[in-house]
């Protein structure tokens, strides 16, 4: 029972770890059609800047939870403005391609200018440690990031609900031209996107940190296709499909891994994959994914 | 108050509008007609930026807006309700009234303005917490044009309001217009129901073929048998 309750939650804290990253790309997806493969660098700049406040001046590994949220977020305002602002009417096949240019810069120069041999990161004992509810230990760190990750959806759902930028980003998904109709300024709607994905990525990266205790140039590779994968499964630009299929992806990992017997391990990915293909013939745009409601983004 | 001089609009080697020039005075409805492809949309849609000009200056209340991005020209007060209506169809209609007042910050006085067009669009007070798009053609219409009014604008362009709407939907939209007009906003109005749009509209122009073919008053306009027939009855190719 144990065994299993621990399975439960390191499946749920693994398929967070997805969906708070497949919604990052889902939700700038929506608005400007960018697959932003860029993304899982922003793990690796929170890392980073986790990193060098540690070596400076942050001594308390409790502060350096929200740098690392904070460094990504800044990084995708960065990229935003930089790399992808000037792109923006260009076609979907231009953006990737950009995309892929600031991942490659972006790992290069953390080659270059860092190191590529991983560099230790603190982060507090206590996340690390293990908790005891009545007879069950469970690790906090997985508990925790489940926590995080349902009330930072339930933020985004409110914000998404509420307030005028996050009504303008919903609309924005369908038809950026009538909300620019209405005043809403473009490049405003974008940016608050990219701060979103860049909250999102921030918040993943501290619980993947966290995890490894360590960083280095490439770790943001993995994350970015397991939520690439997770978006293209729950139905690419649909927000709740990215929520769905990093929770479906990082649950049946986990399970597979946990329940299969040890000489077939080796073959999850494969498993996973597989599984996926066969969803996919099911169901082409992926489990959420609507093709008939494109609005005027058919064109 | 607003002017359009020499208005050029390109897609690649294509001029959809060549050489236009046309203006509206304060309180005045103008029809703007012509058939299908004539570049009436590409002219208004040109004017208020969110289609490149190649050439001609826009002028709005003695302000040369013609470089101004859409979401400046705006907040000057002048508002495009576009073809299609295009409302936000995931949206609520009172998200969809929200988003329409988007650039003013007076939140007392959009609450006060939200109330005036539930009552001028009863429908939509029914509606409200509907999402737009189990609105019904003529439902999402109203709703298009009480979003863009959302802004206060000065100057309202409506392009094809009537479009795909029944008959007795499309006499109450030129209904409602009579009403703004009395409550003082300009309205430029792109129409192929040229009938209908003449009788509530001071002056009228015509395009065909990406040029202006005629303007005057409306009452001329729609006694002409000839312009009437041959630009706007028929269905004249573009």
């Amino acid at each position: 029972m144990e065994y299993f309750l621990q399975q439960v939650i390191n499946a749920l804290s693994v398929g967070s770890e997805y969906a708070l990253l497949a919604l990052g790309l889902a939700i700038v997806f929506s608005i400007i059609g960018l697959v932003n493969f860029a993304h899982g660098e922003l793990i690796t700049l929170a890392g980073y800047m986790m990193f060098f406040a540690a070596a400076t001046f942050v001594h308390n590994p409790l502060f350096l939870l929200p740098i690392g949220v904070a460094g990504a977020v800044l990084g995708a305002i960065v990229f935003e403005r930089v790399a992808f602002r000037s792109i923006r009417n260009a076609s979907a096949n231009t953006g990737i391609l950009t995309a892929f240019g600031v991942s490659i810069i972006m790992q290069n120069a953390f080659v270059i200018f860092i190191a590529t041999r991983p560099k230790a990161v603190q982060t507090p004992e206590w996340l690390s440690s293990v908790m005891t509810i009545g007879t069950f230990s469970l690790p906090v760190l997985q508990v925790v990031e489940t926590l995080v990750t349902a009330v930072a959806i339930g933020i985004l759902l409110i914000v998404l609900k509420r307030t005028t930028i996050g009504m303008a980003m919903r609309a924005a998904a369908k038809d950026f031209t009538a909300v620019r109709l209405m005043g809403i300024k473009a490049n405003m709607v974008i940016q608050a996107a990219f701060v979103v994905s860049g909250f999102l990525a921030g918040l993943a990266a501290v619980f993947i940190i966290s995890r490894r205790g360590a960083i280095d140039p490439f770790m943001g590779s993995v994350p970015v296709l397991k939520a690439f994968v997770a978006c293209v499964l729950g139905g690419f630009g649909s927000l709740e499909g990215a929520v769905l299929g990093g929770f479906a992806l990082g649950i049946f990992e986990v399970l597979l891994q946990a329940f299969l017997p040890d000489d077939i391990t080796p073959f999850r990915d494969a498993i996973v994959f597989t599984a996926i293909c066969a969803v996919l013939v099911g169901f082409p745009d992926g489990l959420l994914g609507r093709r008939v409601e494109l609005g005027d983004k058919e064109a | 108050m607003l002017q359009l001089k020499n208005i050029v609009v390109q897609y690649g080697v294509v001029k959809a509008v060549r050489d236009v020039s046309l203006h509206v005075g304060k309180g005045e409805i103008v029809s703007l007609l012509g058939p299908n492809g004539a570049g009436k949309t590409s002219l208004v849609s040109a004017a208020v930026g969110i289609l490149p000009k190649a050439a001609g200056t826009v002028t709005f209340e003695g302000r040369n807006i013609t470089r101004c991005a859409v979401e400046q020209v705006v907040t000057f007060g002048l508002t495009l309700t576009p073809e299609g209506r295009r409302v936000f169809a995931d949206l609520s209609v009172a998200e969809n009234l929200h988003l329409g007042a988007a650039t003013r910050k007076d939140r007392a006085e959009v609450a006060e303005d939200i109330d005036r067009y539930l009552k001028m669009f009863p429908i939509l007070s029914e509606r409200f917490h509907q999402t737009a798009k189990t609105l019904s053609g003529g439902e999402q219409q109203m709703l298009a044009i009480a979003r863009s009014l959302m802004s206060r604008p000065k100057l309202l362009m409506l392009d094809e309001p009537s479009l795909g709407l029944a008959p007795r939907i499309v006499d109450r939209i030129f209904e409602l217009m009579i009403e703004l007009k009395k409550t003082g906003l300009t309205m430029l109005v792109v129409e192929q129901n040229a009938t209908e749009a003449l009788r509530i509209s001071d002056r009228g122009y015509i395009m065909a073929g990406g040029t202006l073919v005629y303007e005057g008053e409306a009452a001329a306009l729609a006694e002409s048998e000839d312009l009437m027939e041959h630009y706007l009855g028929g269905g004249v190719a573009a």
